[in-house]
């Protein structure tokens, strides 16, 4: 579906332009029809840049890029298929929430009836707010009027950055069942996002990207078991814990931290040894979280 | 195409009734007009009364004229500033296609407007026994003409630069100063005294005749239409002078209509 390859795209910074600032440093990604990819990585890592190029919208310096087979050019047929919602919408802000939905859908070539649309309306929960003029709304109902623009048009192929921003949890809710239902209609989706637990939720694969080049990828549950085992801990003591205790939390006078489980071990001897008492041990879930953070820290660390 | 083009002249048409910057523009020019006419509504004799028409129809003809200056300042430059052509440019829309869609609604406008002129003019002849003129409509369609052309030219300078500056750079570039410049420039030459003055004021001429012919006009054929704008009555050679300021308008909104096309693909979209 998509196959974008060794991309690189800079852009000057600065004084007349003298400061190169490299976007994409040799991205690839390889998506295949019905994956639901996650591209993450920190800000400015270069997430929407790789949208846009993947989208034919900024043109790479080097590299190619193929969406279903064909080159994008923006504007052309294959859009039909396709919809995108941008990180920064900028909506026509002289136009109904109604009005809005159908103009979008209706610069696509392909009719789509005004039933979908409405339909598409009322999946995010905008159908008592139809008339009501863009600039008036908020900016989780402006995001509300970009999703249903992408899903009254039924796209084969949805890219979207950062869909989440400014959504209430129950309109975070639907819409999550909403692409759920798309994928399972064949679907593909790209997403960016900084809400890891939405992406474990919606996502097959994830893409970790860190200044422009891709970190590691690969499907959730493979990012997840890479990472070593971690105990989550309870402790009453009242020395200072050892390094190697992630401490998250002190509360009523107990500690509460992660670690590595190989060093369970020495823990439980120097609590022992300490004068205390371990309150809980279990094995903590091995959450995409702790696989982003190892992943950008590897990544740090190697340059 | 035909759906897409629809729909976005359908929103532009909807951009114009919402922008408040137009209302406001409007709602000006019909407080001067009405200030100005309203007076005169009250002679009485009906040589008078026709040349009260007479005025109110040209006064309305320069008010769409400056409206149309207005909607080529705003209409794409708008869109292109507060950045909404980043929700068109990611649809299966040609950017050439939104831009024609501009100048799609803004004839639908023009035309709108002089016809509204046409049959308020008609009126007030019908109400003081004035004896209807043919060379109504022959005016009516070349204010549409001269409204494209302002409109082109001045949507082309707003997408390259600031819409302020785009007025102004429209009020200096008029092909009248340019003409008279290379006139005064022509009888400078004719005086010049030595050979490198000749040739440098030589030069100046040419150039600024080029300029001259780059430059939109306005009112084409102006000296055939100046005796139907006074009678306004009409015979076949007005309507000859009409199909060539119809054909000059046509070209003239097109080469313009390219250039912006050109421009749109050159410049980020999102």
């Amino acid at each position: 579906m998509i196959d974008a390859r060794d991309l690189r795209v800079s852009f000057r910074r600065g004084r007349f332009g003298r400061a190169k600032l490299h976007a994409l440093d040799g991205f690839s990604l390889a998506v295949a029809a019905g994956e639901v990819v996650a591209i993450l990585g920190p800000n400015g890592c270069g997430k929407s840049t790789a949208m846009h190029t993947m989208l034919g919208l900024i043109q790479p310096e080097d590299g190619s890029v193929r969406l279903m087979g064909e080159r994008p050019i923006p504007g052309s047929a294959m859009y039909d298929r396709i919809a995108y919602l941008p990180e920064e919408p900028h909506y026509h802000l002289y136009l109904t929430v109604g009005e809005a939905v159908r103009y979008y859908a209706g610069l696509h070539r392909r009719p789509v009836p005004l039933k979908k649309i409405a339909g598409a309306i009322a999946a995010v929960g905008l159908e008592a707010d139809t008339d009501l003029l863009l600039r008036k709304c908020s900016k989780g109902m402006k995001q509300k009027v970009g999703i249903a623009a992408c899903l009254a048009v039924e796209p084969d192929l949805l890219f979207l950055d950062e869909p989440m921003r400014g959504l209430d949890p129950e309109s975070v809710r639907s819409f999550r069942d909403e692409l759920k239902r798309m994928n399972r209609g064949g679907a593909t989706i790209v997403l960016n996002s900084h809400i890891l637990a939405e992406v474990e939720m919606i996502a097959t694969r994830a893409v970790i990207v860190r200044k422009g080049k891709v970190l590691r990828q690969g499907p959730i549950e493979a990012l997840r078991a890479a990472q070593p085992d971690r105990y989550a801990v309870k402790l009453a003591l009242e020395e200072q814990p050892p390094d190697y205790l992630s401490v998250s939390e002190r509360r009523d006078g107990a500690i509460l931290g992660t670690l590595p489980a190989a060093r369970v071990r020495d823990l439980f001897d120097f609590v022992e040894a300490s004068g205390g008492k371990v309150i809980s041990a279990e094995l903590a879930k091995r959450s995409l979280e702790d696989a982003f953070l190892a992943t950008l820290e590897e990544g740090a660390g190697g340059g | 195409m035909g759906r897409q083009l629809l729909s976005c002249v359908r929103t532009n048409l909807l951009f114009y009734r919402r922008n408040r910057l137009l209302w406001l523009i409007a709602v000006v020019l019909a407080i001067s007009f009405l200030m100005t006419m309203v007076p005169a509504l009250f002679f009485q004799s009906s040589s008078q009364r026709f040349e009260i028409a007479k005025t109110i129809f040209e006064y309305l003809n320069q008010f769409y004229f400056l409206f149309a200056a207005a909607l080529g300042l705003l209409s794409v430059s708008s869109h292109l500033r507060d950045r909404s052509i980043k929700m068109v440019a990611t649809k299966p829309l040609r950017p050439e296609i939104w831009l024609g869609s501009h100048y799609i609604a803004a004839v639908i406008v023009f035309t709108a407007l002089a016809v509204a002129n046409l049959v308020l003019t008609y009126c007030l002849f019908v109400v003081w026994s004035i004896p209807l003129q043919g060379g109504l409509p022959l005016l009516s369609a070349m204010t549409v003409c001269r409204c494209l052309v302002l409109f082109s030219f001045l949507t082309f300078l707003s997408m390259k630069m600031h819409p302020a500056l785009a007025g102004v750079l429209a009020l200096v570039l008029q092909d009248g100063t340019f003409y008279q410049l290379s006139l005064l420039t022509a009888s400078a030459e004719r005086l010049a005294t030595s050979g490198l003055h000749t040739a440098f004021l030589g030069g100046v001429k040419y150039g600024l005749l080029i300029v001259y012919k780059v430059l939109p006009v306005y009112s084409p054929y102006q000296d055939a239409f100046a005796a139907v704008a006074s009678s306004l009555r009409a015979d076949g050679s007005h309507f000859a002078a009409l199909a060539w300021t119809l054909l000059y308008t046509i070209v003239f909104s097109a080469l313009l209509y390219l250039l912006a096309a050109m421009a749109l693909r050159k410049r980020r979209l999102i």
